[in-house]
């Protein structure tokens, strides 16, 4: 297929995608038991106030209004404004972004570099005690609840050993980058040994595809050894996988993520996510998670256009 | 020969873990060393004795207790959810395998919405909007791991579907229905084992990561994820207390992808072939 | 003449291909075309080919196993139309390439060759009609409980022709029933078919890549080429005068000793 049909495509199946998952959550989020007026003035509250606030609030419209009024403000970057703090949700969302966007990137980028290298390693010595312990590792970093494996490094290498901060954010942001950067090493570490053990699976079942390949055999009756054919054929080939994992797994990165964020006081979207579901904050919950899946979606887009490039079945299968 | 060797070892480990891990649930109902929730003050803290086997946390409440009863929640959730996810996600991968092509892409096209809302995410939503709860917990992670459920069923589904086999059955006049029990089904077998073992190890650590973040089954109850939330606080003073539950988690979760994935080499269809 | 038994009339077949692997717009591959083909009872019909002639896609269309583009399939004078058709899958029975793909791993050796007889509803003691067949193809009785994956590939194709048998059809179709067998047990597999032909009086279609396997069994030749006849007629004629240059050339196909030997 050609690419810029191919690309259309998937821009349509991403567009169509934001809006039908956006329009799910809120359907949910205003199937409260009560309203958000009630939620907010309490069960004391006289039904005259109520009807006032639910009028300001636009609560007493048809509820595909209320949608078509949140879409089209949505569109233009404005997500309403806190019904609980008064805070603009977008500017919010936008200044947590700046910890919790570098956090996933970082993590991936990581789990990314890690992966493939050992997941090779793994299946060029799949028969061989140091092979098989490589891939244990990996079955074992799978079942490591993240929060976990977080509050344990934050024991050892802050706590115990002091070399790292354990937790939080310098208030400067950016700003001041050698905190900064401190501040989410351990975070990233944390996010990037569950993502990588995943990948690495991935990457060691692909190299033993490809060493099983003929085009491998070939490379290899040509004298190159192994480890050089592997690297002539292999790098490619676990990329592809380890790729459009990355690409599918982003959701679940993400809700990592806000627990990571959780476990190392990380002042991100994830931390004012479980604010605002204890506060029930719901048209703020609801922003956060419009802006969440539309990264998923956007991240799947991303890939499945990265694969199309890299691998012209890909286009076929569409 | 030696792959199958291999996928047995994982098979029994696996197995093992597992069944440690019902031990743990049968031995909450007949006994415990001490009352879960006994509040003995002067035991704060205490360190691994033989009065407290693993030690006990701050209000002096037995460990090794929690840990037992904790087991409850976890696999009640884990239950739970394998039900939901194995019954809407096998129905609807096998109903979308069978489809029209036409009614195939929207179908298609609603599962991988779904699949871009992971159990957490959606716990949170519900959260949000009902408070949190077991049944939160449970209905999340059961309707988010169905949409994977659905994804692996149909792919599977489909190329039995694309089978001689099912050519031929079609050729003798059996009926869709009967292609699907007889034939679909059957050859389904082992893929389901190995994606409902698959499922059970999401939802406990989805479970304790809820647990964990104050999201999922609501004190007293014990429950591994919320213990090592309250050991987190104290963790200099008994980090002995952020260990035991977590290696819990893992004896479960590892257990039943070691179970998944000897399963997944034992029925390999490749490795049973006949040497013909 | 007496009206055909199982007759194509002007049967075309398009599949539309992954979409615009050729570039733009759609593709479409002319796997049959306009063909017309009429049996009688009786008749042993070979078609030859080569892969991707529409031999296979003929054969899904005679069972009714696929829908054709335009035109139609008769038996008996009846349509075919899509869905279970017991009238027409009670006569006409179907033997696959490939016996290790064509019998469920999951089903003993007993339950593919009952799933006909329950499927039509055939009135008859299934046990002892499964034994019979057994019988008939040069099988044990033992093995019924069997898996597929248990048996060579000779005993399984036998298994699948035992299948085939069991609602006892006039007509019998092999797609290639030979061609994933290895050399030695193909001739036995052969003539199981020639004998059981014989002797149930069956009307057989035989499809072929292999001219050497036709001649042996069919009385009629059909050559196919990119979906449609390119000659047609007595078995021993097309052989001793091929009209077409295609069938010259797959009878100069069959392997022959050299003339020194």
């Amino acid at each position: 297929m050609n690419i810029v049909v191919f690309g259309a495509r998937r821009l349509f199946l991403f567009i169509s995608s934001l809006v039908v998952s956006s329009a799910i959550v809120f359907s949910m989020l205003r199937l409260l038991p009560g309203d958000l007026a009630q939620a907010k003035l309490g069960i004391q509250a006289t039904p005259e106030a109520l009807a006032t606030l639910r009028h300001e609030l636009g609560i007493d419209r048809s509820l595909i209004a209320q949608y078509w009024d949140w879409l089209s403000h949505a569109l233009h970057g404005d997500l309403g404004i806190s019904i609980l703090s008064g805070a603009d949700i977008t500017a919010e969302i936008a200044q947590k972004a700046t910890v919790t966007v570098p956090l996933v990137i970082m993590a991936s980028v990581l789990a990314v570099l890690v992966s493939i290298p050992l997941g090779m390693y793994a299946a060029l010595r799949y028969r061989r005690m140091d092979g098989v312990a490589t891939s244990a590792m990996s079955q074992f970093g799978i079942a490591v609840p993240t929060f976990w494996t977080g509050l344990l490094i934050s024991t050892f290498f802050a706590v115990a050993w002091q070399v790292l901060p354990a937790g939080g954010f310098p208030e400067g942001g950016w700003s001041e980058p050698g905190i900064a950067f401190k501040s989410m090493a351990l975070p990233v570490f944390t996010l990037a040994l569950g993502q990588g053990a995943v990948l690495m699976r991935f990457a060691r079942s692909a190299t033993i595809d490809t060493l099983q390949q003929d085009y491998f055999r070939t490379a290899r009756a040509t004298g190159l050894t192994r480890v050089q054919a592997l690297r002539k054929h292999g790098v490619r080939n676990a990329m592809i996988p380890v790729i459009s994992v990355l690409g599918m797994q982003m959701a679940t990165l993400i809700v990592e993520a806000i627990i990571v964020e959780n476990v190392f006081a990380l002042p991100g979207i994830g931390q004012m996510l479980l604010q605002d579901v204890n506060n029930r904050d719901l048209l703020k919950v609801q922003g956060i998670i419009a802006v969440t899946t539309s990264i998923v979606f956007f991240v799947s887009f991303l890939v499945d256009l990265v694969l199309g490039f890299l691998d012209p079945r890909v286009r076929q299968s569409a | 020969m030696k792959k199958a060797m291999k996928g047995n070892i994982s098979l029994i480990t696996g197995s093992v873990m597992v069944a440690i891990t019902f031990s743990l649930l049968i031995l909450s109902f007949i006994w415990t060393p001490h009352d879960p929730l006994e509040v003995t003050p002067d035991d704060s803290f205490a360190g691994i004795s033989s009065k407290h086997f693993l030690g006990a946390d701050k209000l002096g409440r037995d460990i090794l207790s929690q840990i037992i009863v904790g087991s409850r929640v976890t696999l009640l959730v884990a239950a739970l959810a394998v039900t939901i996810a194995m019954t809407l996600g096998v129905s609807a991968g096998i109903t979308i395998a069978v489809a029209s092509r036409k009614l195939q892409a929207p179908m298609v096209y609603a599962v991988n919405i779904a699949l871009a809302f992971p159990a957490a995410l959606l716990a949170i939503i519900l959260a949000a909007v009902y408070g949190a709860s077991t049944l939160t917990a449970v209905s999340a992670i059961g309707l988010a791991t169905a949409a994977a459920v659905a994804q692996v069923t149909r792919r599977t589904a489909y190329g039995i579907l694309a089978s001689d086999y099912v050519l031929a059955a079609h050729a003798c006049g059996a009926s869709t229905w009967r292609i699907i029990r007889k034939h679909v089904m059957p050859n389904l077998r082992a893929s389901l084992l190995i994606q409902a073992s698959a499922v059970v190890s999401v939802s406990v650590l989805a479970e304790s990561s809820l647990s964990y973040l104050g999201l999922g089954t609501p004190p007293p109850a014990p429950s591994w994820g919320r213990m090592l939330a309250g050991s987190q606080q104290y963790i200099f003073v008994n980090p002995l207390l952020a260990i035991w539950p977590g290696i819990a988690i893992v004896i479960v979760v590892l257990g039943f992808n070691l179970v998944g994935d000897g399963v997944r080499e034992v029925f390999d269809p490749t490795l049973r072939r006949s040497d013909s | 003449m007496n009206q055909p038994l199982l007759e194509a009339i002007n049967l075309s077949r398009t599949y539309k291909l992954a979409k615009g692997s050729a570039g733009k717009g759609k593709a479409f591959r002319h796997a049959l075309v306009e063909m017309n083909l009429s049996i009688n009872t009786g008749d042993r019909i070979g078609i030859v080919g080569e892969s991707g002639s529409g031999k296979t896609t003929l054969v899904r269309l005679l069972l009714g196993l696929d829908t054709p583009t335009s035109g139609s399939v008769e038996f008996k004078g009846q349509t075919l139309i899509s869905g279970k058709m017991p009238w027409l899958r009670k006569d006409v029975q179907i033997v696959f390439q490939d016996p290790r793909s064509s019998l469920d791993p999951r089903m003993k050796i007993s339950e593919i060759i009952r799933e006909p007889l329950v499927c039509l509803g055939i009135d008859e003691d299934h046990d002892a009609r499964i034994d019979e067949v057994l019988d008939s193809v040069g099988l044990e009785r033992a093995m019924r409980d069997r898996y597929p994956h248990e048996l060579s590939g000779g005993q399984r194709q036998r298994v699948a022709i035992a299948r085939a048998l069991a609602p006892r059809p006039g007509v019998l179709i092999a797609d290639e029933p030979v061609s994933a067998l290895d050399v030695l047990v193909r001739d036995q597999i052969l003539e199981l078919i020639a004998q059981l032909t014989d002797k149930l009086g069956l009307t057989l279609i035989l499809v072929s890549h292999d001219l050497s396997v036709i001649a042996r069994l069919c009385n009629r030749v059909i050559v196919m080429k990119d979906g449609a006849v390119v000659e047609s007629g007595n078995t021993r004629e097309v052989f001793d005068r091929p009209a077409h240059e295609f069938t010259r050339a797959l009878i100069g196909a069959i392997p022959r000793l050299p003339e020194s030997l």
